[in-house]
């Protein structure tokens, strides 16, 4: 029998081990995820060999942001069931959190080869935390190396601050003669004017090199004309125009058996692969791995 | 976080090349509702033709099926044009709106048709049978069985 109130101690000790999950089971439910830990905490004291208590228990610490326990918990599962989907798949989405990026995507394609040799459906739930691992690295890498370019342009300023100053003290220091004086504030100007244009070049040249990098804009010409949508799968028809296959072919099904551009009649065994747009593709994505992560546009 | 669909990342990237570059003449009415499924764009009748001077509203109304469906466009508002292919309740009889869709149109490529339709017009005057269509037709206009006699308008 179910009793909500768990505080009821001499009603837990005549339970079994699968009653407790049980309630800790329905606590989860009802959100009360402190009150179900402590059942799994019963449950695996009773029987300290089943894996699914841990990950229970996991998913609580996931809920209550407790990412370390979480951690173990799934940690512990899996040294007892080595193919615990459940197991990787919490404890990738808790490696998140903690911010190892790595190991969390190495758990995640596990979780995610797994569902598919054992032929188990977890929709797009293990596929999307992957994703989002692996775009948080990413984030991370970016931010990393942007603070490294600041660190080298301000490294290069100062080198450039110190050369100036270098050859300003170089330059013989004037007698009173009038002359010298104009001589030497004339070698004094032109040395921090050079000195400033050289500053002012290598700033433009930084500064274009984060503006490419901020635009995060795919070319229209990689666009396929019905996602509008970077070409993953570019087929051409045989009027020449490419387009997405996934697009296309759903096109042809729903709307109709001509090219949507040029409206000639069209049937899917005409479509062919584009090869060499695809290599293109494929190298503009190389380059800019925001693609895999972002909306576009 | 789930991923944007088909429908609402080309939805999402017409409405802000809309918005970047629109066509001469036209605006977008940014209280694009109900994530973008509904969009109002403000045409001005162009200089030297018959709406010269005129301000129009066009709604284009997109289901989940878009881009392999065409929207649902018709002239809403104070002002719909008088035009023998436009029915005084905003229905346009226009062949891309219907039976010659294609999901490579995009919404600047069926305004701009819309426009010059307006902009070739000869003679301002109502389609036949319009009273009769517009109390017994459909709403939508899509329902309707249109029949494209002329395709030079």
């Amino acid at each position: 029998m179910f009793k909500f109130n768990m505080s009821n101690k001499h009603t837990t000790n005549s339970q079994t081990d699968k009653d407790l999950k049980e309630e800790g089971n329905r606590l989860f439910s009802y959100k009360q995820y402190e009150k179900a830990i402590e059942c799994y905490n019963k449950a695996i004291i009773k029987n300290p060999v089943i894996p699914i208590y841990f990950t229970n228990r996991a998913l609580c610490f996931l809920k209550l942001k407790q990412w370390d326990k979480a951690c173990t918990d799934c940690r512990r599962a899996l040294e007892m069931d080595f193919s615990f989907i459940k197991g990787c798949f919490f404890l990738g989405i808790a490696l998140i959190e903690l911010g190892s990026y790595d190991e969390a995507i190495k758990q995640l394609q596990r979780a995610h080869n797994l569902t598919k040799e054992k032929k188990v459906n977890y929709g797009d739930d293990i596929t999307s935390q992957l994703r989002r691992a692996r775009r948080l690295k990413w984030e991370k890498q970016e931010e990393v190396r942007q603070n490294q370019e600041i660190e080298l342009l301000s490294y290069l300023t100062k080198l450039m601050d110190d050369d100036m100053a270098r050859k300003v003290n170089e330059i013989k220091k004037p007698s009173d003669n009038e002359t010298e004086i104009e001589d030497y504030d004339n070698g004094v100007m032109e040395i921090k004017n050079q000195s400033e244009k050289y500053a002012a070049e290598l700033h433009t040249i930084f500064s274009k090199n984060d503006d490419r990098r901020k635009k995060r804009e795919v070319p229209d010409y990689l666009c396929g004309n019905i996602s509008y949508d970077i070409l993953r799968d570019p087929v051409i028809t045989p009027s020449g125009i490419t387009y997405d296959r996934k697009d296309l072919e759903e096109h042809l099904m729903k709307v109709g058996h001509f090219d949507p551009v040029s409206r000639q009649h069209l049937t899917v065994d005409q479509l062919i692969p584009n090869l060499a747009l695809k290599e293109a593709v494929e190298a503009f994505v190389m380059e800019n791995e925001w693609v895999n992560y972002y909306c576009t546009l | 976080m789930a991923d944007k669909t088909t429908f609402e990342k080309r939805l999402l990237k017409e409405f802000q090349l809309f918005n970047r570059e629109p066509p001469p003449g036209m605006s977008l009415d940014v209280q694009a509702e109900e994530n973008l499924k509904i969009w109002i764009i403000n045409m001005q009748g162009a200089e030297g033709t018959l709406y010269d001077g005129e301000q129009f509203q066009l709604q284009f109304k997109f289901s989940a099926r878009f881009p392999f469906e065409s929207p649902e466009v018709t002239f809403v508002g104070q002002n719909i044009p008088v035009h023998p292919h436009v029915y005084s309740n905003g229905h346009i009889c226009l062949s891309i709106l219907t039976v010659d869709w294609s999901p490579a149109l995009s919404v600047q490529s069926v305004c701009l048709s819309i426009m010059s339709m307006l902009s070739s017009c000869k003679e301002k005057k109502r389609p036949e049978g319009d009273s009769i269509y517009v109390k017994t037709g459909s709403k939508n206009p899509k329902e309707t069985k249109w029949v494209f006699h002329d395709d030079n308008v």
